[in-house]
Formats: structure tokens, sequence, C-alpha cells
């Protein structure tokens, strides 16, 4: 045995580092969870959703429609600010940022893989709160990603809420099946592979 | 029934007709279809033992008398009461290649392989042959591709676990991304929300409406106007590819002078073999060789300059050459833009002539002579039930192609003879069988096979020579023989005809007897409803003015003029363009006359004979501008070249008939330093001093609202980040400068001249700005819409101009004899004239005849390339009208025995990376004959080559069948009698899959099917081109698609049946067939394919690792692996490329196999409107990209649970799912195609 471990040693180093390389890859895809990049201008979603009430779609307009939720350009902050606290150097620079055209490159925090086609207009639809996923946002001075979004969650809250073909089942046995307490109206929230990637 | 043994040579009859006339020497006739057929088919089609093997249990089930039963199962359509519908098969031989027909050892080992992958097709044995040395090194690039590359096993394991410890100690979180929002959001746009705006289609003179979805300011698709009266709703494959002309990396940067006769020619020049034969282009050494890093750069010769600098240089030399100055333009039409040349030519004091590279001339010739006035007619193929063509391809070629094609497909669509919609007929079908239908008859007259050809029911190849006195023999039969129509008794007609009787007419040009007679009494027949046409490239004898005098003499005889051709009321003003002023011009320069020219929107440099001489001719002019996207063979020859605008980018009009007007409006910001065609020439007038192009700011509201284009820099085209709906209808904020003249861009001149000339002209009810608004909604402006559709009063006939084409036609020039050939150019209808070149879409598609991409070629008939020895590989080279050229021949059925075509549109040497020196430029093949172009009737000698062999890539080649029967074609008469003619009863096997036949997947919601009507299919690809953009289809290149790596989601696969030399043929649109026990499933060790909750075979692209098994076990061969990244090297070669991507479809990577998914996404939002709307998705509430696109409405898309839904309504009795026996229950179903040969009827008969 040891004469043919010693002579497949540079197989088994190999095999070794392949699974080494599959655990790290598979902490690495999963460990987005807390990455909360400095952002070039220091917004606070706590001061305004969470102490000023505004609400979220106030900013984030359109994304009852689309498939992004937009990141609100300069002249939806200047349509406060131009009147409140348009004094403090924070604004002003906003105001020096609208004037002249040139929008603040927002570090991206969630981010999904390309073969992902996560749209939010019909979560926002079925009467998902924004919390669900990106989290206590309102409580946050700078935004922090605080789910995995691995697609066990996508997978889990869709199955909960839907008929599922018994392809599907088949398909994703190895999720644990979670019936949570269906909601009152009828959400189709489909769990076929095409909703999601195609 | 009978089965008829494979090897009887009945189902090679071209017609009844042919068939009743000349059993007995059909034979005789054909030695080589003789010797092709008694070849051992080993190719795989079924042998006599095989079909009697296959009669029994087909009888058996007949007898048990579940056949109607168990097809109305098999198609999943209600249970129809076929009227006695009983299976008649026929036995269609299918052959894609000639290597097939003869038996060739290499297909059936292809076929028993399924898959070429060889990535040596220059060496492989048998299928390609090779004749002395290979001139194309190609071979040995492709195997250090394929895994030959000296990189072993263990070699890659050891770098990869190396990789992997780097990429372990160097790990980070996936790279940052930025978002960045718009400072100041323009009110329309939601990002991640698509935008709509109509505009028209700028890739050719056609002006075809469109509706381009924009995603976050840039343009991504484009689709039909449903509402435009040309094209409703359809797109042709040029205009679903324009985005790759809109983002090409290659186009023109900025404006640049040159110095003349200095200019470094492109990087191959036009002599190297290594370019002629194109064996890889730029972007296949791209692929072949993976040197991503060492793509060429474009280098742009010349030297920048800037736009003021170069506006003065040439106002002052328009100024110097004044009535020595001339405008070349290609056809542009539209009320702003015909003023604004007429202005511009007025204030300097120029000439304007117009050149295209397809011009009418020898239709207005026609026209002129026989009515006494030149137009181009509008020909309504929509109400034509007898089309006759004389060398002609409307289709591909036409004035107004979509036009023709949507007419074309849809008049051969089954209708009750009461009229109604296609799917009314489907419905009665189901009830009463096609008793009482009817569809178009087509029949051509033309020297090799066209696009309209490959439609037609019945096809007659005649030499160029001999289209004339054909069509002057059916002029006789008609008025003479037949005594028919209101020229009967007029004797100078009479007279005039006498010469050509039929009878020797038909043995002169080889065709059957009783052809003329046949056609003649159909015609009439048809009369009022019928239309014949004449015009194309090949039709471009000497004598074609005098064919077209014969064609609309032939109209008006059968009074279709007024009814199907409107010569009076709108006629087509798409082909503007004159060979004749153009050659005059050349003579100008010639002779010194000409001091400036500026040239747009034309390339004569490249298409123009060689015997014109146009590069001398304008070396002769002084200064010579070019404007253009593009740095092409003529802005080379230039002193500066202006970089103008794509459709996409700029404002502009058309009026592509007369009294239809249609809107140009720019969707995205100017990618390069560019400025339109139309800026240029009000700014170049303004710096000489003209004041008609400056305006009032702020003098009146009216001129306030005129000004409502937003601030510019200097003339520049308006509309930054496609937002130019709004702008217009925002109106701007009034400058603060009181009455000042500022230069007026395009944008405020079109909405200046539509003012005053259409909305004051036609007094539309509304305010100017709610007109004006309502036009950039709709796209276009038709206020003479009845009087457009009547067609007008047919115009007077002329005698005259019959007599002097009978006169003309009695010398036809030379003809070919023994081994010389008549030979024609042709148009491909993908690459045109070849101004789209750089078009990896288009150059990649196959041709809709041949089957050929990547190259155009000589095809000459297989019979006279067998009688000469020619094979596959082989090389001529001849010499027409003084123009020597080396091109490939393709042994292409259907073609005259003496005529040899050369499709034009090829061999760009100055159009960017892609393009330059793939395949061979033809137009110099042409003659000049006084101020004549010839296109047509050489009599030429082709000389092999020896010791060349030249590949073509044909994708048609790269799959066999074993025999199977996956097309089924009837007749009319036959379905007439039988509504379940030519179907094959389905045998269906046993499923892997539960419960012996039906899986356990159920449908509760929708279940997508699709129906395809093989009738009204005619070829043009234009699915593909849609399917490309929709959905990222990549392209891969030539050397990749000869081994069989093409990435198309749907073809159209092309099957001839019969005798070689002139086969029929079948076309039919491949897809993934979505079936319900997919076998492509079962056998994915992953599953990365699956049927989902709605019926559609689902690829999971992240999921699939890529071990091909579902690709090998699917019967249809339409799943493609993504053997290398393709997607992402096509987008590779630079910005802007990537652009055209659809952000909503996943770009695959490599490894992983993909396919047709009914464009998911779009479904995905359907449902997603749906649920925001609460009600279910309503039939057609959506479309597929293909379905969206296609010209003749071949292809229904529906829900199959919906029986009232369009797509299941017009699945008729008969309908078939192709290899039905293999169980899979595929959910598309197609109709059958059926050919109109009616059992001819003498002329007492008819009587």
């Amino acid at each position: 045995m040891s004469v043919k471990l010693k002579q497949h040693w540079r197989l088994t180093a190999i095999v070794v580092i392949l699974l080494g390389f599959a655990g790290w890859k598979g902490l690495g895809q999963f460990t987005n969870v807390g990455y909360s990049p400095v952002q070039p201008i220091p917004f606070s979603h706590r001061l305004h959703a969470g102490i000023n009430h505004i609400p979220c779609m106030y900013c984030h307009a359109g994304v009852e429609y689309s498939s992004q939720s937009p990141i609100p350009p300069l002249n939806v902050c200047m349509g406060c600010h131009s009147v409140v606290d348009a004094n403090r150097p924070l604004i002003q620079r906003i105001a020096k940022a609208y004037a002249s055209g040139t929008p603040f490159r927002f570090v991206r925090v969630y981010q999904l893989p390309e073969y992902v086609k996560f749209r939010h207009s019909p979560h926002i639809d079925a009467g998902i709160a924004c919390q669900t996923c990106h989290g206590q946002i309102e409580s946050m001075n700078q935004v922090t990603e605080v789910h995995q979004f691995a697609m066990g969650e996508c997978i889990n809250c869709h199955r909960a809420r839907n008929y599922m073909p018994a392809a599907a089942i088949r398909k994703h046995r190895d999720y644990q099946l979670a019936y949570l307490p269906s909601l009152d109206r009828h959400i189709n929230a489909p769990v076929d592979c095409n909703t999601c990637h195609n | 029934m009978s089965v008829i043994p494979a090897d009887t040579s009945d189902f090679n009859e071209r017609t009844r007709m042919e068939h009743q006339n000349n059993q007995a020497e059909s034979e005789p006739n054909r030695p080589g279809a003789r010797a092709l057929g008694a070849a051992p088919s080993a190719g795989g089609n079924e042998g006599p033992a095989a079909a009697a093997a296959g009669a029994e249990p087909r009888a058996e089930q007949r007898e048990a008398g579940d056949g109607p039963a168990a097809w109305a199962a098999a198609t999943g359509a209600n249970a129809i009461a076929a009227a006695g519908g009983e299976y008649e098969e026929e036995e269609p031989r299918l052959w894609t290649t000639l290597e097939q027909l003869a038996g060739d050892p290499a297909v059936a080992a292809l076929a028993a392989r399924e898959f070429k992958n060889d990535p040596r097709p220059s060496t492989a044995p048998g299928l390609f042959p090779i004749i002395g040395q290979s001139a194309v090194p190609a071979a040995p690039a492709a195997a250090a591709q394929d895994g030959q590359s000296g990189v072993d096993r263990r070699k890659f394991l050891q770098w990869s676990t190396a990789a992997m410890a780097l990429a372990t100690a160097a790990c980070t979180r996936k790279p940052v991304s930025y978002l960045v929002p718009y400072a100041q959001q323009p009110p329309e746009i939601i990002p991640g929300m698509a935008n709509f705006y109509a505009t028209t289609c700028q890739e050719c003179s056609s002006s075809c409406g469109l509706v381009v979805k924009t995603r976050d300011g840039r343009p991504i698709k484009v689709e039909g106007n449903p509402e435009h009266p040309l094209n409703r709703g359809r797109v042709c494959a040029r205009g679903q590819a324009t985005f790759l002309n809109l983002y090409d990396p290659d186009r023109l940067p900025h404006p640049i002078r040159l110095r003349r006769g200095h200019v470094p020619p492109p990087a191959a020049g036009p002599r190297s073999p290594y370019v002629r034969f194109n064996s890889a282009s730029p972007l296949q050494n791209y692929y072949l060789r993976g040197d991503r890093g060492t793509v060429p750069p474009q280098i742009t010769p010349g030297e920048p300059v800037s736009w003021g600098e170069i506006d003065k240089e040439i106002a002052a030399a328009l100024r110097r050459a004044g009535a020595n100055g001339v405008l070349l333009t290609g056809t542009v039409h539209g009320p702003a833009r015909t003023q604004l040349i007429a202005e511009f030519t007025q204030f300097f004091g120029m000439r304007h002539v117009v050149y295209d590279a397809f011009n009418p001339d020898a239709l207005l010739a026609g026209q002129t002579a026989g009515y006494g006035a030149g137009v181009v007619p509008r020909y309504f193929f929509d109400r034509a039930e007898m089309v006759v063509t004389f060398g002609a391809d409307p289709l591909a070629q036409g004035a107004s192609p979509l036009e023709y094609m949507y007419g074309f497909g849809h008049q051969r669509k089954l209708r009750l003879s009461t009229g109604g919609s296609p799917v009314e007929a489907s419905l009665a079908a189901r009830k009463n069988g096609y008793k009482p239908q009817r569809m178009s008859r087509v029949v051509a007259f033309e020297p090799a096979m066209s696009q309209t050809g490959l439609n037609a029911d019945t096809r007659h190849y005649v030499l160029p020579q001999d289209l004339l006195p054909v069509a002057l023999a059916v002029a006789h039969q008609l008025v003479v023989v037949d005594k028919r129509s209101a020229f009967a008794n007029n004797p100078a007609v009479t007279a005039a005809l006498a010469p050509y009787a039929p009878a020797e007419i038909e043995k002169a040009a080889g065709l059957k007897s009783g052809v003329v007679a046949q056609t003649a009494a159909e015609l009439w027949q048809h009369r009022g409803k019928g239309l014949v046409y004449a015009s194309g490239l090949a039709a471009g004898t000497a004598l074609a003015a005098e064919l077209e005098a014969v064609a609309a003499f032939l109209n008006s005889a059968l009074e279709n003029e007024g009814a199907t051709v409107d010569g009076a009321v709108s006629p087509s003003q798409q082909m503007q363009g004159s060979n004749a002023d153009m050659l005059a011009l050349c003579d100008d320069m010639r002779a010194g006359k000409v001091q400036a020219i500026v040239i747009y929107g034309t390339n004569p440099a490249y298409t123009l004979p060689q015997a014109a001489d146009f590069a001398a001719a304008l070396a002769k002019v002084p200064y010579v501008v070019v404007l253009g996207q593009r740095l092409d063979e003529t802005g080379r020859l230039a002193n500066v070249v202006l970089t103008s605008l794509h459709g996409q980018e700029s404002w502009g009009d058309a009026e592509p008939q007369k009294g239809l007007y249609s809107l140009v409006q720019p969707t995205i910001a100017p990618l390069f330093d560019g400025r339109a065609f139309e800026d240029s020439l009000i700014a170049i007038a303004r710096t000489a001093g003209a004041t008609q192009f400056d305006r009032q700011v702020s003098a009146a509201p009216a001129a306030a609202a005129v000004a409502a284009a937003p601030p510019a820099a200097a003339g520049k085209t308006a509309g930054a980040k496609g937002k130019a709906q709004a702008q217009a209808a925002t109106p701007a904020a009034a400058p603060a400068a009181p009455a000042k003249r500022e230069p007026m861009d395009f944008h405020a001149y079109i909405q200046q001249v539509w003012k005053t000339q259409l909305y004051g002209k036609y007094k539309v009810a509304g305010s100017w700005e709610d007109f004006w608004t309502g036009v950039l909604r709709q796209g276009y402006f038709d206020p003479m819409a009845e009087q457009r559709a009547a067609a007008g009063q047919p115009r007077s006939y002329r005698p005259a101009a019959l007599a002097a084409a009978a006169h003309a036609a009695a010398a036809t020039g030379p003809r070919p004899s023994g081994d010389e050939f008549a030979f024609s150019l042709v148009v491909s209808p993908l690459t045109g004239d070849g101004r789209c070149g750089n078009n990896a879409f288009l150059l990649e598609i196959p041709d809709p005849v041949s089957k050929v991409c990547w190259d155009n070629f000589v095809a000459v008939s297989p019979a006279t390339a067998k009688r000469l020895g020619w094979e596959h590989g082989d090389v001529v080279e001849f010499e027409a009208n003084g123009a020597r050229l080396r091109a490939p021949i393709l042994r292409q059925p259907g073609v005259h025995p003496n005529a040899a075509t050369l499709a034009v549109g090829w061999g760009r040497t100055s159009v960017g990376m892609i393009g330059n020196g793939v395949g061979v430029n033809a137009f110099p093949l042409a003659g000049v004959q006084g101020r004549q172009i010839i296109t047509s009737g050489a009599v030429v000698r082709l000389r092999k080559v020896p010791g060349v062999y030249y590949d073509l890539a044909n994708p048609q080649g790269n799959n066999y069948l074993e025999g199977r029967k996956v097309a089924l074609a009837t007749t009319l008469e036959k379905l007439q009698g039988n509504a379940l003619a030519g179907n094959v009863p389905p045998q269906k096997d046993e499923s892997i899959w539960h419960n012996g036949g039906t899986s356990d997947h159920t449908f509760p919601g929708n279940h997508w099917g699709m129906t395809i009507d093989m009738n009204a299919c005619i070829g043009c690809n234009a699915c593909m081109a849609a399917c490309h953009s929709e959905n990222n289809v990549p392209i891969v290149g030539k050397t990749q698609v000869q081994v069989g790596r093409e990435m198309d989601w749907i073809r159209i696969d092309r099957y001839y049946t019969g005798a070689y030399e002139n086969p029929d043929i079948l076309l039919e649109p491949m897809l993934c067939q979505q079936c319900v026990n997919a076998s492509c499933e079962s056998v994915c060790p992953v599953i990365a394919t699956m049927t989902n909750g709605e019926g559609i075979n689902v690829q999971v692209y992240n999921r699939c690792v890529g071990t091909r098994f579902c690709g090998n076990n699917s019967p249809y061969k339409v799943r493609r692996f993504n053997y290398y990244a393709y997607g992402e090297i096509q987008y590779e070669r630079g910005a802007p490329l990537e652009l055209a991507l659809n952000p909503d479809v996943t770009l695959r990577s490599r490894g992983v196999m993909e396919k047709c998914n009914f464009c998911l996404q779009r479904i995905n939002a359907a449902h997603i409107k749906s649920q925001q709307l609460g009600v279910p998705i309503p039939d057609g509430g959506f479309q597929t990209a293909c379905q969206q696109t296609c010209p003749s409405e071949a292809i229904y898309f529906g829900n199959m649970n919906d029986p009232n839904a369009r797509m299941m309504q017009a699945r008729g009795p008969r309908g078939f799912e192709v290899l039905a026996n293999v169980n899979n229950q595929p959910s598309i179903d197609y109709q059958l195609k059926v050919r109109n040969i009616p059992v001819w009827k003498s002329a007492e008969d008819q009587a």
C-alpha cells in the first residue's frame, strides 16, 4: 500500500490539492457576508430610511418595474438637498458633482454571477420586503452584505410559495424542503431552473 | 397505400406535365442521374429492401384503422375529422449534398459517426479529396489547437495544480465593481428597463420601419414596426444584423486626410492568393491560433483633421469647382434629404449623380418604352396568385425585398378559395380536408437557382440569352395562339410576335415542349392576380431593357397592370441610381471636367466594372471627398474622408414609395467622432457662406418649437443617450440670447421641411407639435394609405415597345457552346451589394440556396462538372469582360449545364478586420456596353487551376440523415383529394419514459409550442440573424464551421429531392423541438437539461459540465457545444462591440452546451408582466425572436394548452412531427410543404 502511495504520490498530491481547492472555492464563494466597502460618499441608510423614514422606493424609484433596483441619480439627492442641509460640506460635494455632471462611482455590494438573472420587480410585486434580502438596511450607516446569496436561499423561499413540478423536486432533492406558511395571496414563484438561469 | 422503392426515378419529375410528356425520354436525357442513382445508396437512403421491410408494420397499423387517430394524438391537435384522410406515403428521397446522392462512403461514415468534429478537413480522407497540394495552410493551426498542441494530460494537471496554488495564495473577494448612477437621469429612463423607439432601417435604401429596443441608452435589438405599411413588422437578416455594423470597432474613428496615391493598402493585398482564397480571415486566425493578444489593430492611415479646418477646405474647393463639382450619392429619398441635397447642389452650382451597386436602368428603359414614363413600379406580391420570374430574384434583390418577401410568403400559404386567413384555412381543413383551398403558383425561368427559384413550384433553367425569347414566346402563345388579352387583335403586336412561335423557342432554349403554352395558360387563368417580374442581375444581359419591356407587356396584357403592379399612384423610389449617369460621370472625370467630387453612400471603386476604370478616372479629379462610416475602397482614393454616422445614430427621413414618409431618429449618441452626412452638407454650405441653413433663435414661438433640438456641438446630430424622443417632445428652454443666427442642424431642418411640406400640405388636424410627436412615435406618415392600396389606373402599353423588343431579340448575341459558359452575376440576400461586408453575422449565416458561408463561389451544374472532371475543392480561373478572376467552384444543382454564376458583394478589400479578403469581388466582371452595365450573358471559358484545392464551408453537409424522412411534401392536387397526402404515419417507438410513452411531465399552466408552415418558409435566414442578435449566439469563423462547430440555435435545412440537375427543394427551419420526452435529458449526468413546468427543455449553463452526451442523443442535431469561448472571443475584438449583447441573456462560456430555449427571457418577462397585471399571458402576448422577424410569418408560437391559440389553430391535418417515430413528443408541429403543380390542361380544355 505504502509502495503504491509512493508510486502515486503525485496523484495523491493532486487529489489533496484539488480537494483543498474545492473547499476553498466553496468557502470563498459564500463568504461575502460582512462585505462592507467604503463608498465615495458616506451616505447613511440609517439616517435616511431609519431615522427620517424615507421610503426605499422614494430614492430607488423604478424598482417595481425594473429588473434592477436603480441607484438614485444625483438629481434625486438634490431634490431635497438643494434646500436641506445645503451648506454642509458633504452636501456641497454632491452639489458640485451634480453641477459638473460627474456622478459618484459607488462600490457594488451585492453581486450575483452573470448566469443568474435576478429580477427585482416580481419580488417587490409579491410583497417581499427589501429587508428580506438586504437585512436591516435602515439601521446601517454603511451598507453591509448580511446574506449569503447562495442558490439555497433563493430556492427555499421560492419553494415555500409555490407549486413544484415533480421533475423540479427531483432535481433539487438535495435541498431541504421547507414549507413555510402560505401567504394570503397566491404567488407563482416558480422553481424551474430557467426562472433565474437563461 | 403503395410504397415506391427508393430508386424509382418517378419522384424526380419536375411536374406532372413533364412527366406525361416526357416519361419515355426522361431517363436517356439524364445519364448523370442514372449513373448517380445507380450507385449503392450507402449514404443512408433506404434501399428497396429497407423500404419493403418498413412497409409491413405500417400496413398492419392501417388495418387496425388507428392511423389518423394516432396521427391526431401525435400532433397534439384536437381530434380532426379529416375527410377521408388516408396516409399516402411518398418516398421523398431527401439528400443534402452531391456526395450523399452519389453514395460517397465518407458520408455514410460521417452519418454513422454523427458529428464531424474533425479538426483537419483538408486532410480528411474521402469526403474532401485533396487534389494536388493545399493552397490553404490552415490545417496545422487547427491541429495545434485541438488537443495536439503538445500539452498532455499530465502536464495539464501539473499546471492546473500550480495555478490553483497561486490562486489560493492570492485569494480575494470577487473583483470589485462599481455602480455609476446618472447625474441627471432622463425622465424616460429607468435603469434596467427597455425603451422602444420607432425609426427606419438604413441598411439599404428600401427603408423598412423598425422598432428599436434600447437598454440604458444603447440599442440592442431591432424588430419590425408592426404598423409600417412596407414591412409590416418584419425585418430581414441584414436589418437584424445592423448592430454589428453600428458597434463595429473597425469604423473610421475620426475624419482623416490622405495623401492621394500614397495610401497603404489594407493588411493583405488583393493580389495575395492567401487573401484571394481567404483561408483564414483575421477573425479566423484569431480563433484558430488563439492569439487573442495579437489581433492586428485597425490601422487608420492618414492624419486626423479637425472638422472646422476640413469644412473650410471643402467649401473652398467646391466654390472653386462650381459647375465642375459633383455630388455623388447612393439612393437618397425623403422630403428633407431631397430638399437639402437640392439646396446644397444649387448653392454650389454643382451636379448631383446617383449611383448604387444595383440600378434599375433596364427596368426604367423598359417602362419608358412601354408606358412613356420611367418609374420603378410598386409590385403587390401580396396579391399575386401566380408569379413568373425571368432571371429575376425579387426576394433577394428587389427594390423592396422585405415587402416582396412578406407578400410572396403569405401567398404561399394555403387559404380557402373564398379568402380569409391561413389559420381559418387550417381550421376548415380539419373539418373538410383541403378541398376548396388555394395557394399561389410560382414559375421561374432562370440560369441558376436563385432564392425565388428555391421557392418556385416549377423551375426551368434557361440560359440568360434565352430569357427574352422565352418571354416573347409566352407572349406569342398568349396573344397569337390563344388569341387572348386586349392585344389579341392588335396587328402590330401579332406581327411583332409572329417569329416567336413557342415550339422553336422551347427547342432552342432546351425547354420541354409545352412549357410555354402551360405558362401562358396559367397566367391567363390568373389574369389580374398574376405578376411577371424580370428585374435582376441574372437578367441583366445587353437586352435587359427589352426583357423588361416584354415583362411590362405581359403584365399589361394579363391585366396585372393596375392590379398587382402600381406604376401610377405610389411607385417605388427605393432605387434611384443610374449606371448611365455614373458611366457618363466617369467619362467626364477622365476628360478633366470634374474639379471636385463629394461621394457618399456608394462605393464605386468596389462596385463598378473593371472596364469602367473608376480609379483612373477619379485620379484625374483634383479634390475628392468621401463621407462614410468606414474607410472603404473609394475612401482610399480620396483627399479627405469624413466620418459619417450609422442610421441608428442620426436623424433622417425617407420616402420609399411615393406618398409614404418614414422617419429616422437616433437611438444612441454618435459612438465615434462622426457627423451625419446631412449635417456635413449643412456645415460645408454654411462655411461657404450659405444663409438658408441659419435659423433665428427665439424669434417666434414657431421657430422655438422647431428649435427643440438640444444644444449640440457644431452641427453634430443630436440625441444623446437615446433620448431623442423626449427631446423632441419636450420643448427646449428658450435661449436667453436674442435674435442670434445659429446653424441649423439636420434635426431642425427635417422639422422645418416636414412642417411646411407634409404637415401643411396634407392639412393634418391638430397642432404641429402633436403631429411631430405622433410621427416620432409611429415612425411613419402615410397620408394616402387608401389611394396607395388601390394601385391606381392601369397605364396603357404602347405596342411599339413590344415590336422594338421583338426586333432586338432577333440578335441575342453569342451563345455558349461545348465547354463554354454563359456567365451571370447574382446577389446573395445576405451580403447584398457588400456594404455589410464586415458583419460577421451575415458572413456566417449560410446562403439560402447553396448553404455555403464565408465565401462566394462559381456555381456550375454538377453534370457539367462531372463531364469536365471537376471535383469539390477545385478552383477555376476565367476572364469575363476583360477582368480575370480565380474562384472556387461549387457544384450547385439546378444550374443550367452551360451557365455559371458568381455572387457579388464579396471580396471587399477595405471594409474591416473581418470582411477584408473574404471571398472574391465579382463586380469587376461586369461588362460595359456604351452606357450600359452588362451583368449577365458573357460567354466565358473556365479553366481549372491545377494543384489548388480550396474547401468551402457548408454547414448543410455537417450532418447527414440516415434515410429518415424529416421533411415532407406533397402537391396541392393530392392534398385536396386526401388531407393526409404525403404525410408519413407515425410508428412510434416505445419511450423510455414512464408509462410506456408519456412521461410524468405535466404542464398545468402554459405549454409552449410552435407551428411552422413549411409552405411559407422562403429560406431568407432572417430568423437566424434575429436569434443571433436576441440570444447572443456567437460567430465561430469559417474553419470552425468546416468542422461542424457552428453555433446557430436555429437553422434552415435545405433538402433536395429528385434528380440532381434540377431538384425540388424542401426548406425546413430546424431548432430545438422542446420535446416532452426529450432524449437529451435522459443522458445528462448532471441534470443540466430538463423539461420545465411549461414544456420547455431548458439548458442550465452553470450546471453543464460539457459531456456532450445530450448533443449526441438528440436526434435533431440542434444542440451546440461551445468548443472555445466563441462568444467572449467575438466581443473581445474591442469596444464598442460588446454593447450589442443582450443583457438579459447569459453569454455562454467555453465547454457548455447551448441551444434554442424559445427565448426564455421573453417568456420570463411575459410572466412578470402577467403577474403584475393579474391576468394570464394572452395569446400573442409575446413573440419569439424568430417568429417576430419571419418575413412570411411561417412561424407561429403559443400555448398548446389553449385550443384557441392561433398557433394551435394553424395546425391543420397536414401537420407532422419531425422523427415522430422516436417518440420524443416534440412541441413543434410542421405543416408539410405543398407544391402547387396543377394537372396541365391543353388550351382547348381551358377554353
